[in-house]
């Protein structure tokens, strides 16, 4: 079946989802409506070379997925990802590990505390929320390439692609993302 | 002694492995040293709980991220988006 495009429905049926996305991804909700205006408004040029394969909703987010690339390369270009990574490697490791204990995870909250909360709560709406916020508290820099594996679900190798760093670091940036926001849950007695 | 230590106490290489275990096939010895470190540190088996925890919940978000956004674009800029592509 080939998929037809209505951009008089565009912005009631889309702007929430490509927002949430932009937003996400960015860390800034000026950023992320600049991002979607020009989505748009390139969709909008662009669409008498829509063919028809894939869904409007996936077209659209591809065009929003390329913007945000761009967006990203710009905003990298003063100090690239690992050139980032490199810079901030000891103060990382200082911060969640001790040096004076073999290098073992230091205790930053709770330590070896587990789940006081029960699998229900971590998928009511109260808990995503808090959720969402200790993504967007990620440094900007290890966002971007945390939302694409885990909210966007990309393959690693188009992701190290898209965020130019090496397979080594793009588990650098894994890592680390993931303590943060394990912390980030800890520090609110989630976890 | 030496290598005992080295498997014992290094939170940092066995948390990254953990989490590189799920998607990659690491050879035998990391494996087996990541168990034996695992077995010993709760810091580290602790976290690899949370993260698989954490996993939950964002696959959770992803599938809200399709249905139900979480968050809302303003409606003035809505109204001016309309405006643009009409």
């Amino acid at each position: 079946m080939k998929h037809q495009l209505d951009p008089a429905n565009w912005v009631d049926t889309y702007t929430d989802y490509l927002y949430s996305l932009a937003y996400l991804k960015t860390g800034s909700r000026a950023d992320a409506e600049d991002i979607v205006q020009e989505t748009y408004l390139s969709a909008y040029r662009a669409r008498d070379g829509f063919r028809g394969d894939s869904t409007e909703k996936t077209w659209l987010t591809s065009i929003l997925q390329h913007k945000l690339i761009d967006f990203y390369r710009k905003k990298n270009l003063r100090q690239p990802l690992t050139e980032y990574l490199n810079e901030t490697s000891e103060a990382f490791q200082t911060s969640v590990f001790d040096e004076n204990n073999y290098g073992r995870f230091k205790s930053l909250v709770l330590p070896n505390h587990f789940s006081r909360s029960g699998e229900d709560y971590l998928l009511s709406a109260e808990f995503q929320k808090i959720l969402e916020d200790c993504i967007l508290k990620m440094p900007q820099k290890l966002r971007s390439v945390f939302v694409s594996k885990y909210i966007q679900e990309e393959e690693s190798e188009q992701i190290c692609k898209e965020h130019a760093i090496t397979s080594s670091n793009y588990w650098v940036v894994i890592h680390r993302s993931k303590i943060l926001l394990r912390t980030c849950l800890e520090r609110q007695g989630i976890l | 002694m030496k290598y005992l230590h080295k498997i014992l106490n290094n939170c940092e290489e066995v948390s990254l492995m953990a989490l590189q275990a799920k998607e990659l096939k690491l050879p035998f010895r990391k494996r087996l040293e990541m168990k034996i470190h695992l077995y010993y540190c709760r810091c580290c088996s602790n976290f690899v709980k949370q993260s698989a925890m954490i996993d939950k919940t964002l696959g959770h978000l992803v599938q809200k991220m399709e249905h139900e956004p979480p968050f809302k674009a303003d409606e003035d800029f809505k109204e001016k988006l309309r405006k643009e592509i009409n």
